[in-house]
């Protein structure tokens, strides 16, 4: 009996230190404190995400002591592995527990949670050096794209550097050997993939990066819509001004699946183009299976890596023209977006006391200053960089993108540094620029290359609601049929198999997505945006 | 026993071995597969030249794996969870599956604990209300946070439950005569006599810890608690996401991806399953009795 109470008074004990403790506060960063100059100090937690496995300095780096010192701002990380990121992130505002400042989120993270009145709306105009990235009209396009549908910004853009990055690359020394040249309508590139085939008919000739469905996303270009019309379905058209509601339901789809099919019949396209994966595309260009590819411009030389092992005598090079299935009208190409939008985001919980977010926004602010962008790039002069020929150079030890990607990382030495808005224009020429602007410059040179607008949409809770399920619903079915057509199990040139094709769609609300669609654009064009 | 010798039983016989052959190739040759990949050379990979045997035969995979310190650090965390896991889920299990498969008489409400526990069977409180329990006994970034909330699996109660019904109650009796009390009698006689239940269930919970990674991601933040599985995911998953973020302007992962990412992610792969490989043959023996728990009555 004895031994039955003891072990009764044991559980109770135990039962009721766990209630107790899970009465217990837990400490939350966040609050304000006085230094021992007796200035106030703003504490945030700032959630990011991380994407090696780079070590960052556990103790006070003289970043931390610089932001103190002049902004009197201080910051406790969550840096998060960013696969982890997002569902994270998800829980920490679901479960009350956001932090102050968020970065690296996409905009639909965002909007969603600023819908949910989780996020704090900014007021930019207190942020003058960070309006002064971009000029007047295009601040006007990135804020009315990236504002909520209540007309407030929830986050900051930060500047898109790159204008255009996608191109096609093709086997220079193959199309040389055979006397062709980069094809820039769909006519002159069904006789190059012929010629191709004829030369070398085992190969693939053409193929793409992996990625599923959007591995054709050149030949939607090429016929007229956004590269980007996936997850779009909607856009404008360049020259016509006229709005299409769903772009993959119209004739120029149909037409792009007509060329799709032949060139799928007669194996001038990958056979596994709907499904490839990245290493297997790999597997084809150090196999030298593949001459032609829709791809980044800096891949370049990656491409070239692969090729070269087996041959030597590879040249991958970009192509400087697009291709387009309607010349007469012109050529479409993807100019990038303005803005990327990685944050950061305040919650609500940065307005919980005065003076806090003034702080933390007069410390973005500087973020978006020449010597902001000097100090995110290049670190602290005579520590991690100089200059040389009054030209910043970081020293050699230190990580460059392009010349030592081996070395030290400002994050090692600093820790995560607040949000770089604009890489220094320097670092950017020598990781990217100088690549990108002659690709950049070339397509400007052309007459009649056109690029998409992005459109700024806005919608309700309820709208948007009803756009997802409808958008899952439309989206499915045309997958599923875009698979079909390339294949051979429905045909694009039969009317009755198109026919079938937008009677499924029309069976899961296509007329219902046009019509909230189109209500959408047009209250664009009230806005007068 | 007479060997039957007719034709239909030799066919059948022949179809049985293909089968069984079948079997065992599409079962080792992932496994096969894998460790190949990890000591090839990236080229070789690359030009498919790894179809079964390595090509190009290295272990630096293995060495990048190592010397980053991550895989290992994670590794050693993986091994602690799940055993530490194992040893309590099952504590908790048994002295949970056991009264309950005593006679009504023996435990008040019984019939009323056993609705409970077939009740989170169907229905759970989901991932915000589990997170906020986590978080209110502060067990966030806490390796206890993987353990305790999954503390007992309602299946394998079951399975504990339906085994320790079919020891007879007689030697209980018969011990309860001899002088022993209920502990005494659940340690000394019916534990012993439930290896082979102990084993499966063990396996289950152990192969669960083992292969987890969901509540690591949410409940952890210290990278250095993070166990083998969720950085094998990083490894995987980033690499599918570089192209992703390249397209938004981020083209760090581009760059941080190394020349022999597959070899690593394969590398880190086959150290993953290595040790549960390892183990099953000296359990397998149990595991067959085990799962036939409740399967004959009689």
């Amino acid at each position: 009996m004895n031994n039955k109470k003891v072990v009764a008074l044991v559980a109770g004990t135990v039962a009721t230190a766990t209630l107790l403790t899970s009465c217990g506060g837990s400490h939350k960063v966040g609050e304000s404190y006085k230094d021992e100059n007796g200035n106030k100090i703003y504490t945030y937690e700032f959630n990011m995400y991380v994407q090696d496995d780079k070590d960052y300095p556990t103790g006070v780096t003289k970043f931390d002591e610089m932001i103190k010192k002049d902004f009197g701002i201080e910051f406790t990380y969550d840096r998060i592995p960013r696969t982890n990121w997002e569902t994270k992130t998800n829980t920490y505002f679901a479960t009350n527990n956001a932090p102050d400042v968020t970065t690296g989120g996409k905009e639909n993270n965002y909007k969603n949670w600023a819908s949910k009145g989780y996020l704090q709306p900014i007021d930019y105009n207190k942020l003058p050096d960070w309006k002064a990235l971009w000029s007047e009209e295009d601040l006007e396009k990135v804020i009315s794209n990236a504002e909520n549908a209540d007309g407030k910004l929830y986050y900051l853009p930060s500047v898109r550097q790159e204008k255009a990055q996608m191109c096609w690359l093709y086997r220079k020394d193959v199309f040389d050997k055979l006397g062709l040249q980069p094809p820039s309508t769909i006519d002159e590139f069904y006789t190059v993939l012929k010629k191709l085939k004829e030369a070398y008919p085992d190969k693939t000739i053409w193929s793409a990066n992996g990625g599923g469905t959007s591995t054709l996303t050149s030949m939607m270009q090429a016929y007229w819509m956004p590269e980007l019309i996936l997850q779009q379905n909607s856009y404008v058209d360049p020259v016509t001004k006229e709005f299409v509601p769903y772009a993959l339901a119209t004739d120029a789809a149909r037409e792009m699946y007509k060329f799709l099919r032949k060139a799928y019949t007669e194996g001038l396209i990958d056979k596994e183009i709907m499904s490839i994966e990245k290493e297997q595309f790999y597997n084809r260009l150090s196999t030298g299976h593949v001459f032609m590819a829709y791809n980044y411009v800096y891949n370049t030389t990656l491409f070239n890596e692969k090729s070269q092992r087996d041959n030597p005598d590879a040249n991958w090079t970009w192509s400087p023209n697009m291709i387009t299935a309607y010349p007469e009208k012109g050529t479409i190409y993807k100019r990038d977006p303005l803005y990327s939008n990685w944050g950061p985001a305040f919650s609500t919980s940065i307005d919980s006391e005065e003076g806090k977010f003034d702080a933390i926004l007069k410390y973005f602010n500087w973020c978006a200053t020449d010597e902001g962008s000097l100090y995110n790039t290049y670190g602290i002069e005579g520590e991690t960089f100089t200059y040389v020929n009054g030209v910043p150079t970081l020293n050699e030890d230190m990580y460059h993108e392009s010349k030592n990607t081996k070395g030290t990382k400002l994050s090692t030495i600093y820790g995560s540094m607040g949000a770089t808005f604009l890489k220094h224009p320097v670092m950017f020429a020598e990781v990217r620029g100088d690549i990108i602007e002659p690709l950049w410059e070339t397509y400007n040179s052309k007459p009649d290359y056109y690029y998409f607008e992005q459109i700024p949409f806005k919608y309700t809770d309820e709208e948007e609601t009803k756009k997802v399920d409808l958008e899952t619903a439309l989206n499915s079915v045309r997958d599923q049929y875009m698979a079909k057509f390339l294949m051979g199990e429905y045909d694009p040139n039969n009317d009755a198999d198109w026919k079938q094709y937008l009677t499924d769609l029309g069976k899961v609300g296509l007329a219902d997505y046009e019509a909230l669609q189109k209500a959408a654009y047009e209250k664009v064009l009230a806005s007068g945006k | 026993m007479v060997k039957d010798r007719s034709i239909s039983s030799l066919v059948l016989d022949i179809v049985i071995h293909i089968t069984l052959v079948f079997l065992v190739v599409v079962t080792l040759y992932p496994i096969i597969y894998i460790f190949s990949v990890s000591v090839s050379s990236a080229a070789a990979y690359e030009a498919g030249k790894v179809v079964l045997w390595p090509a190009e035969f290295t272990w630096d995979a293995y060495k990048i794996v190592f010397e980053a310190g991550t895989v290992p650090n994670a590794f050693k965390n993986t091994v602690i969870y799940t055993v530490l896991y194992t040893v309590l889920s099952l504590f908790f299990t048994t002295t949970m599956a056991y009264p309950l498969s005593r006679p009504a008489e023996k435990l008040a409400f019984k019939g009323f604990y056993n609705k409970l526990v077939v009740f989170t069977m169907f229905f759970n409180a989901g991932t915000i209300p589990i997170y906020l329990v986590v978080q209110s006994v502060g067990l966030l970034d806490s390796m206890w946070s993987l353990i305790i909330p999954a503390l007992i699996t309602t299946y394998n109660l079951v399975v504990m439950r339906t085994f320790f019904v079919s020891i007879p109650v007689e030697l209980e009796e018969a011990a309860f005569l001899d002088g022993a009390n209920e502990f005494t009698i659940f340690y000394k006689i019916v534990l012993p006599l439930s290896k082979a239940a102990i084993a499966t269930v063990g396996l289950f919970y152990g192969v669960y810890q083992w292969n987890s990674w969901y509540s690591a991601m949410l409940y952890l933040k210290t990278k250095e608690k993070f166990p083998l599985q969720l950085v094998l995911r990083d490894i995987i998953v980033q690499n599918q996401m570089a192209a992703e973020l390249a397209a938004q302007g981020d083209m760090s992962m581009m760059t941080e991806v190394q020349s022999n990412v597959e070899s690593i992610k394969y590398a880190t792969l086959f150290i993953s399953i290595a040790p549960m490989l390892a183990v099953y043959p000296f359990i397998q023996k149990y595991f067959v009795k085990g799962v036939m728990v409740g399967s004959v009555k009689g």
